[in-house]
C-alpha cells in the first residue's frame, strides 16, 4: 500500500516534443485514480513514467516518500496491466503469473500459495495450464490482472486494460475491478478514454490535455463543477450545450447578439462587458414554461428550432437550432413525445445550473 | 523501424556484438583493406619490398586479353545462367501454381537441388556429358550426329557449366516464384477472367506485372549467383578451360592469386569484383525499399 | 485457375514432369553409377539400371576412398564435412541472434556503425578477397585447423537481419512487461526472445547447415592436411586424380554421399525450409 507523488513531473522527447508538462498530484494510499483525456493528451506517458518505462525528464516522483525516478521498473515495487496484455505466448497462465515471483527468488512455496490465491480470487484456477493463445479475451485480461495481483504490489498500474474487450465484457469487468479494488485496498492508477470507465470507477479522475492536468477531482465534483471550458465539454453525454454571450452591468447575462439570457443572483461586477461561454448541461435544459417559483430566474426566453429527436429507451436528445445557428442539445425523460422537425420551443434552466467560463481563457468563473 | 522500448547498459551492448564485429574486421574488413591497399602497389616474388604504381595493376590487367575474355565469358555465362534459370522456373511455377493440390508434391521433388552444393551440381553433369561414356553426350551424338567434348570445345565446355548452374539454381528460383503467384490475390485473376481476359492475356497483363518484385529481386540474385557463387561448380569440373573459355572473373582472380602468386593484378581484380558486388548489393537494396510502398 | 480445360491440365502436367525429369535424372544417373563395377562404366551407352556393386562400392569409398587421389576415407570426410557444417551453422546463429539483440534492444553510441559494418560483409564474399584473407589466416597461423575452417565463416549478415527483422515484430509491451517482472536484458534473452524465437531459429538453421555443408573455396584454401578434408571440396581431388582416368563409380558414390545429408535436411523439414527461405530473403 503506498502514497505517490508527483511533484511537477513532465517529458520531453530527444526531438524537443513536450507530451507532458509539470503534473503535481498526490495520490492516497488506497485510492483509485483515472486518469483520462483524449488521445495524445499525455496520460499513458503518465502512467509509463510511474512505471518506469518511460524516463522521467522533469519533476520528481515520489512512492511512499521516496523518489525512484531512477529506479528499474523491477524495482519500484509496481504492477501493470497493457492494453493488449503483454501475456508472454510461450508460457502457460501459471508461467506468466509466476515469472515475476520466480525473478525475485520467491520459495516454490510462497509462489504456488500466492498463485492460487489470485487464481481463486480471479477464477483462474481451471486455466492456469493453458496457453495463453487457448483463452478468451475476457479471459487473457484476468490472467493479466492476475499476474499483477501475485506480485502484492505497492501500485498497480492499468493502461486502458478494457479497450480491447466487447462492450458487455467490458461492463462485466469493470464490475469486477471495482470489487478487486476494494477487496485489495491498493492504489490503483488507472488510463483510460473512455469516460464511463472514468466515472464509474475512480475515487477521483484527473483530466489530461495537452500534457497537463485540467482538473482533479472526484468524479462528481468533475460533472458538477468543471474547472474550465474543456472539462466542461469532455465528461458528460452529449456534450455540455455552450453558448457565447457576455455580462452586462447589471447582472444580465446576454447572448452575443444582444438578447439578455438570465438574471444572475449576484452580478459578478469586475466581469462587466466581458465575453463569456455559458455551459448548460442537457438535462438542465427543460421545455418552457417552469413552475412559478423559477420563473423569475429563470432563462429568458431561449427560442430555439428542433431539428431531429433521438429517442434511446430510457432518455429521448432533442437536437435544436437557435436563432443564431448555434446548436443545443436537451435530455427528457423515456417519455416525453417527439418533437416535430422545426417546431419552435422555449427553453429555460435554473440558473444555478449554469456553468459560466471566461470566453479568453476557458477558466469557470 | 526502430523499437520505442530498449535497455540501457553502459558495456553489455558491446559485448553482445563483439564476436560479430571482432569477426567481421578481421576476416573481411581488413583483408578487403589489403587487396584495396595492394592493388595499387607491385610487390616482388619474394615480398620482401614493394613500390607504389598508383593505377597501374589496373591499367595492366584491362590491358590484358586474357582478362577481357574473361570479363566476356562472365557475362555470356551471368546472362544465360539468368535467363534460362528464370524462364525455366517461372514456368514450372506458373504450372505448379495451376494445378492446385497437386502443388505440393511437385515442389517436394522440385526444391531438393537448392541443397545439392554447387560443385556437386558440376560433378553430376561433368559425368553426364562425359564424351566418352556421358549418357548426356551420347544423345547428342545420336540424335544431332555433332561431336560432344568439353575437353577440346570451348563452346561446349560453357556449355556444360551453363546448364549445371541452371539446373542447380532453378528450386531456389521455382520457391520465389511459386510464394509470388500464391501472394496475387485470387479475385483479381477472377475478375481479369470476368473482364473477358484469356489465360495467356490474364498472365501477361495481370500476373507478370504483380510479379515484378520478385522477378528482379531474382534477376539480381541470380546474377550474383552466376558471378560469385559457381567458382566451385567452374572450379572442379572444367578449372577454367580449355583454353580459358570458361574462366570467369573469380576463376580468374583464384588463379593469378593461388596459381600465378601475381598479388598486385590479383588484387586489382578483387577490387573490380568488389566495385560489382556493391553496385548489386546496392540495387538490391534500393529495390527493397520500393516494396514496401509497392 | 478460372477455367477447368481437360488439355490445358495435361500440358500443365507434362510440363511439370519435364521439370521433374530434368531435375532428378542427374541423380538418378549418380546412383545407378554408383552401383556398378568400373568396366560397366568404361563405354558409351553406360546403363540406366542399377546394378549389384552398391555394397562393394560404397563400402569402398565410406572406408578406403579413392586410392588414386590419397585414399582418404569418404566416412572422415563426411565426418569432417558435418562438423563443419553443424560448428558454421549453430555459431553464425548464436552470434547473429546476440548482435541483432544487441541492435534492437540496446541504444549505444556507434550502434549505427556496428549494424553497417555487419551490413558491408555481404559485399564482400570470399570470392572477391581471397589472397589477403588467406594472409590473415596464414598470419594468425589458422591454416589447417578447426578454427580456421570455421570461425572466420561464423559472421552472418543474412542471419542477423532476419533476426533483427523478426525481434523488430515482438511487441514492445512483452520487453516492457519482463522489465516489471524485473527481468534483466540478459533473463529477457533467455527466457521470452529465444523461445519466440524457436522457429525463426529452426528455419535459418536449414539454411546455414546447407551453406556451411556445401563450403568448397574456403576449404580448399585453408586445408592441405586430409584429416581436415571437407567432401564437397574433397570430390574435387578425385575427379583430377592425376594421370588416371576418373573412377566414376566410386566418384558418384561420393557424390551421393555428398547430396545426401543437405538434400535429407531440406526434404525432411520442406515447411520450415521454404518459410526460412523466402523470408529471410525479404
Amino acid at each position: 500500500m503506498a502514497q505517490l507523488e508527483l511533484n511537477g513531473l513532465g517529458k520531453t522527447y530527444a526531438g524537443g516534443v513536450r507530451a507532458v508538462r509539470d503534473i503535481h498530484a498526490v495520490v492516497e494510499d488506497g485510492e483509485f485514480v483515472v486518469l483520462v483525456g483524449p488521445s495524445g493528451c499525455g496520460k499513458s506517458t503518465i502512467l509509463r513514467m510511474i512505471a518506469g518505462l518511460e524516463t522521467i525528464t522533469e519533476g520528481e516522483l515520489r512512492i511512499d516518500g521516496i523518489r525512484v525516478n531512477e529506479t528499474e521498473p523491477g524495482a519500484r515495487d509496481i504492477a501493470m496491466v497493457f492494453q493488449n496484455y503483454a501475456l508472454y505466448p510461450h508460457m502457460s497462465v501459471r508461467g506468466n503469473m509466476e515469472y515475476g515471483l520466480r525473478n525475485e527468488g520467491r520459495p516454490r512455496a510462497e509462489i504456488n500459495q500466492r498463485i492460487d490465491e489470485a487464481a481463486r480470487m480471479l477464477q483462474l484456477t481451471a486455466l492456469l495450464d493453458r496457453q495463453p493463445r487457448q483463452l478468451s479475451g475476457g479471459q487473457r485480461q484476468r490472467v493479466a490482472m492476475g499476474r499483477a495481483i501475485v506480485r502484492n504490489p505497492k501500485v498497480f498500474l492499468f493502461d486502458e486494460p478494457l479497450s480491447n474487450l466487447d462492450a458487455k465484457l467490458r461492463t462485466q469487468l469493470r464490475a469486477e475491478l471495482k470489487a478487486l479494488h476494494r477487496k485489495l485496498g491498493a492504489t490503483f492508477i488507472y488510463v483510460t478514454h473512455d469516460q464511463v470507465e472514468a466515472m464509474s470507477l475512480a475515487d477521483r479522475i484527473a483530466i489530461l490535455n495537452g500534457g497537463e492536468i485540467q482538473q482533479l477531482a472526484a468524479p462528481l465534483d468533475i460533472y458538477r463543477r468543471p474547472a474550465n471550458r474543456f472539462v466542461a465539454e469532455f465528461i458528460g453525454n452529449p456534450a455540455m450545450n455552450i453558448l457565447e454571450g457576455h455580462m452586462s452591468d447589471d447582472g444580465w447575462v446576454l447572448m452575443d447578439q444582444g438578447q439578455p439570457l438570465l438574471r444572475l443572483p449576484s452580478p459578478i461586477a469586475d466581469r462587466a462587458g466581458q465575453p463569456l461561454a455559458i455551459g448548460i448541461r442537457p438535462e438542465h435544459l427543460h421545455p418552457a414554461p417552469l413552475g412559478e417559483g423559477q420563473q423569475t430566474h429563470a432563462l429568458a426566453s431561449l427560442q430555439v428550432k428542433v431539428d431531429f429527436t433521438e429517442h434511446l429507451g430510457a432518455d429521448c436528445i432533442v437536437h435544436a437550432r437557435l436563432e443564431n445557428g448555434a446548436t443545443v442539445a436537451l435530455r427528457l425523460g423515456g417519455n416525453a413525445r417527439a418533437i416535430a422537425a422545426d417546431s419552435p420551443l422555449s427553453l429555460c434552466a435554473d440558473p444555478a445550473d449554469l456553468h459560466l467560463f471566461d470566453r479568453q481563457s476557458g477558466q469557470r468563473i | 523501424m526502430e523499437k520505442r522500448v530498449f535497455f540501457r547498459d553502459p558495456v553489455l551492448p558491446y559485448l553482445l556484438v563483439a564476436p560479430q564485429i571482432v569477426i567481421t574486421v578481421v576476416f573481411f574488413l581488413w583483408p578487403s583493406y589489403q587487396a584495396l591497399e595492394s592493388a595499387l602497389y607491385v610487390e616482388d616474388a619474394f615480398g620482401f619490398s614493394r613500390q607504389f604504381v598508383g593505377l597501374d595493376n589496373f591499367r595492366a590487367i584491362f590491358a590484358d586479353k586474357v582478362y577481357l575474355r574473361a570479363f566476356g565469358v562472365t557475362l555470356v555465362f551471368g546472362l544465360s545462367v539468368t535467363v534460362l534459370t528464370m524462364a525455366l522456373s517461372l514456368g514450372l511455377a506458373v504450372a505448379a501454381d495451376r494445378v492446385l493440390r497437386a502443388s505440393t508434391a511437385y515442389r517436394t521433388f522440385l526444391i531438393w537441388p537448392y541443397a545439392v552444393a554447387p560443385a556437386i551440381a558440376g560433378v553430376l553433369w561433368y559425368f553426364m556429358m562425359n564424351p566418352t561414356i556421358g549418357i548426356v553426350a551420347y544423345w547428342i551424338e545420336a540424335l544431332s550426329g555433332t561431336e560432344w567434348n568439353h575437353y577440346v570445345n570451348g563452346n561446349q565446355a560453357l556449355i556444360l557449366v551453363i546448364i549445371a548452374a541452371t539446373w542447380k539454381q532453378i528450386s531456389y528460383n521455382f520457391l520465389f516464384f511459386l510464394a509470388g503467384l500464391q501472394s496475387i490475390p485470387r479475385a483479381l485473376v477472377e475478375a481479369a477472367a470476368i473482364d473477358r481476359a484469356g489465360p495467356a492475356r490474364r498472365f501477361w497483363t495481370i500476373i507478370f506485372p504483380l510479379l515484378a518484385p520478385t522477378t528482379f529481386f531474382l534477376l539480381v540474385v541470380n546474377l550474383v549467383y552466376a558471378f560469385f557463387d559457381t567458382f566451385s561448380l567452374i572450379d572442379a569440373t572444367t578449372n577454367g578451360g580449355p583454353a580459358n573459355a570458361t574462366s570467369t572473373l573469380v576463376v580468374k582472380v583464384y588463379q593469378s592469386g593461388f596459381v600465378g602468386q601475381d598479388y598486385g593484378a590479383s588484387a586489382a581484380q578483387s577490387v573490380v569484383l568488389m566495385v560489382i558486388v556493391m553496385a548489386m548489393t546496392v540495387l538490391q537494396f534500393r529495390y527493397i525499399d520500393r516494396r514496401v510502398n509497392y | 485457375m478460372v477455367e477447368n480445360r481437360p488439355l490445358a491440365r495435361a500440358l500443365t502436367h507434362f510440363a511439370l514432369i519435364m521439370g521433374v525429369f530434368f531435375l532428378c535424372f542427374p541423380v538418378w544417373m549418380a546412383v545407378v553409377a554408383s552401383t556398378h563395377p568400373a568396366d560397366a562404366l568404361s563405354r558409351a551407352p553406360i546403363p540406366l539400371w542399377f546394378g549389384n556393386q552398391a555394397w562393394e562400392n560404397y563400402s569402398t569409398v565410406l572406408s578406403g576412398g579413392i586410392a588414386a587421389a590419397g585414399g582418404v576415407p569418404v566416412g572422415q570426410m563426411l565426418w569432417n564435412s558435418a562438423i563443419m557444417a553443424l560448428a558454421v551453422s549453430f555459431g553464425k546463429i548464436a552470434i547473429s541472434l546476440l548482435s541483432a539483440f544487441a541492435v534492437v534492444y540496446f541504444r549505444f553510441p556507434l550502434r549505427m556503425v556496428f549494424f553497417w559494418m555487419i551490413f558491408i560483409t555481404l559485399m564482400l564474399p570470399v570470392e572477391v578477397r581471397i589472397l589477403p584473407t588467406y594472409d590473415v589466416m596464414v598470419n594468425l597461423q589458422l591454416l589447417n585447423t578447426w578454427g580456421g575452417l570455421i570461425v572466420p565463416l561464423v559472421a552472418s549478415a543474412t542471419a542477423t537481419f532476419l533476426f533483427r527483422q523478426f525481434f523488430l515484430t515482438i511487441p514492445d509491451e512483452l520487453v516492457e512487461a519482463a522489465r516489471i517482472d524485473r527481468a534483466g536484458p540478459m533473463r529477457f534473452f533467455w527466457d521470452i526472445l529465444l523461445p519466440l524465437s524457436r522457429t525463426n531459429i529452426a528455419a535459418i538453421f536449414i539454411i546455414l547447415f546447407i551453406f556451411g555443408w556445401n563450403q568448397y573455396l574456403w576449404p580448399l584454401i585453408i586445408t592441405t592436411d586430409e584429416s581436415l578434408y571437407t567432401v564437397v571440396m574433397g570430390i574435387r581431388r578425385m575427379m583430377n586424380a592425376g594421370e588416371a582416368l576418373p573412377v566414376w563409380n566410386l566418384i558418384m558414390a561420393t557424390a551421393v554421399l555428398a547430396m545426401l545429408p543437405p538434400v535429407m535436411v531440406v526434404l525432411a523439414m520442406q515447411r520450415l525450409f521454404v518459410k526460412g527461405l523466402v523470408e529471410s530473403e525479404k
